[in-house]
């Protein structure tokens, strides 16, 4: 059998692709120079939240990616204790990246060029840190370092679930972490090279008793040096003992700005009560009882689903199957829309998406038959109420209880019992 | 200086869209589809256009991303497919489209893997060891997917040529 001559195919694919050039311009440059940008909002958002872990009202982790080794070897010493500043990154990072400054809205320019997909929607866990430091660098060539510092106090179980949440989200991006010790300091390290669709990202994390800080390098043009990787383990460990590093916190990129925060102070709601989710919603809610347990309700691909720039302000439990936030958002035309969109797409679930009305508040819901959520936003609160594992509501009652979101956040004095 | 980079971004972007197209149309077959694996390389290539301005032949670049993705997208197609069948749900995969040119149905009708790697090879610009790398598979199994296609491409143009159907060879 003869072959089609390879200078006849390459004119066939020519003709291949005069023909389609003449059927599409395609959506055009700008519309992916758009997507970009909304991908890094989202990205140095998620990005802020994985180290700040400003994480009420995410959805719960499902703990399951644990990948690092066990302890290698015998103890390590600890270095003495300094704060994490651009010039000591600079000092460490000598060789592997350009000197790095903290991170401005002026020299953010770069990030444009960050691609690092797999930090999207991360899982990671629901506890607010009692205290916690976030601080973010920039180089030239487009590398970010990122650290978060995070004391939990409040709640010892979480650096466990944090490390097991960051080996899994490690694994998702390629690399696997191993753990060594200094002093009573864990320290998981790892790295995945880059590929023309990520970039290099590089992690370590330190546990030590109620704490856990990460500092996480991205795209950079290859992974750490050993000299380089151990001059920033010293740098980072410094950091870790440092007591400032718990209480400062670098101005995030697409955060609310300062003076955005002024002009639109967080609000205090006051949480919507069992009693009045009963009143509002007949038999739906009858299977709903008091419960005073701290864990929020997890239902899927809410994690990827909030605009990232999301300030969230708290959030309640109500009985055993509802959780009640309260979020600032930079966006709230988009907000309602970004959350459904996302959950029509998610894959593991059949999320069925509403919207209800526009005005005065965006307000929509969605359900599949393991959960719902019911959304509600006025000028720069978002409100949702997730529950789980009741029937799908009618549009009925998904009125009812999306009514009580929206009386919710347009009296935010406590006009309302608590839960 | 950002409008001058956006400008030389879109120049870039109106020359070689339709060979970045041609590429995922050919791998898919479906032009809506294939729009939205180009679109997406596009928006790859945007996101590091400082460094391939390096390189000596960015399209070269956004053409492998976009294969790549039309690769992964049929790989996913696959496993859905799989988890319909066995749920006796209807197949998802929708038919040919129309607006198919003669070509295009004729790499249709390749298996799979020949034409994955006639596409990847001459219209993707992908060295036959690239392929095998992304394919998973010797190089000695690329070069002969290539020479079988090539092969019953030859046959099936004929064949429409002698039946009407305009051919682009």
């Amino acid at each position: 059998m003869s072959e089609i001559h390879e200078s006849d195919l390459d004119r066939a694919f020519a003709a291949l692709t005069r023909e389609l050039t003449t059927r599409s311009s395609g959506p055009g440059a700008p519309a992916a120079v758009a997507t970009v940008r909304k991908r890094r909002r989202r990205r140095v958002g998620v990005v802020a939240f994985v180290a700040a872990a400003v994480v009420a009202g995410f959805a719960a982790p499902s703990f399951t990616g644990g990948t690092h080794a066990g302890p290698a070897g015998s103890s390590h010493a600890l270095p003495t204790s300094a704060p994490l500043s651009a010039s000591s990154l600079t000092e460490a990072t000598r060789g592997w990246t350009d000197g790095l400054q903290e991170l401005t809205e002026a020299n953010s320019a770069p990030l444009d060029d960050l691609s690092v997909p797999c930090l999207d929607g991360p899982d990671f866990p629901q506890t607010q840190a009692e205290r916690s430091g976030h601080r973010m660098f920039v180089t030239d060539g487009g590398a970010m370092v990122n650290a978060g510092f995070n004391d939990y106090s409040n709640d010892p179980a979480i650096p466990d679930q944090w490390t097991s949440a960051m080996s899994a989200l490690m694994a998702r991006c390629g690399a696997h972490l191993t753990e060594s010790t200094y002093g009573d300091v864990t320290l998981a390290h790892g790295a995945a090279a880059g590929t023309p669709d990520q970039d290099v990202i590089e992690l370590w994390l330190a546990q030590v008793g109620d704490r856990v800080a990460t500092l996480i390098v991205m795209g950079p043009a290859t992974v750490a040096p050993a000299d380089a990787a151990q001059a920033v383990t010293r740098v980072f460990l410094a950091a870790v003992q440092e007591e400032s590093s718990y209480e400062t916190t670098s101005q995030p990129l697409d955060a609310p700005h300062p003076e955005k925060l002024t002009e639109t102070p967080a609000r205090a709601f006051a949480d919507i009560s069992l009693e009045q989710i009963q009143g509002a919603t007949g038999t739906w809610s009858e299977d709903w009882t008091n419960e005073s347990s701290p864990q929020l309700t997890t239902l899927p691909c809410i994690s990827g689903s909030w605009p990232a720039e999301n300030r969230f302000d708290g959030s309640a439990r109500i009985g055993d199957r509802g959780t009640l936030t309260f979020a600032v958002t930079n966006e709230p035309v988009h907000a309602i829309d970004t959350i459904l969109t996302s959950l029509s797409t998610c894959d593991a679930a059949q999320w069925t998406v509403h919207r209800i009305d526009h005005t005065p508040y965006d307000t929509g819901w969605a359900s599949y038959e393991g959960g719902s959520v019911f959304l509600a936003v006025d000028d720069h609160t978002v409100a949702s109420l997730r529950v789980s594992g009741l029937e799908v509501p009618n549009g009925a009652v998904a009125r009812q209880m999306i009514g009580l979101l929206k009386d919710a956040l347009a009296h935010p004095t406590s006009e309302f019992g608590t839960s | 200086m950002r409008d001058g980079v956006e400008r030389e971004f879109a120049e870039f972007y109106d020359a070689t869209w339709g060979r970045t197209l041609a590429c995922t149309y050919a791998m898919t077959g479906d032009l809506g589809a294939a729009e939205e694996l180009a679109q997406e390389a596009y928006t790859r290539a945007w996101a590091r256009w400082s460094q391939l301005t390096a390189y000596e032949e960015p399209g070269a670049w956004v053409r492998q991303v976009a294969t790549r993705l039309a690769i992964s997208r049929w790989r996913r197609s696959k496993v859905a497919q799989a988890w319909f069948a066995r749920n006796r749900q209807v197949p998802v995969s929708a038919p040919p489209d129309e607006t198919s040119t003669a070509l295009v149905a004729a790499l249709r009708q390749l298996p799979e893997a020949q034409r994955r790697a006639i596409v990847l090879h001459h219209l993707g610009d992908l060295p036959v060891a690239e392929v095998a790398r992304i394919e998973r598979c010797p190089t000695g199994t690329v070069k002969a997917r290539l020479s079988r296609g090539r092969a019953a491409l030859s046959l099936l143009l004929v064949d429409q040529d002698q039946n009407g159907t305009p051919s682009h060879v």
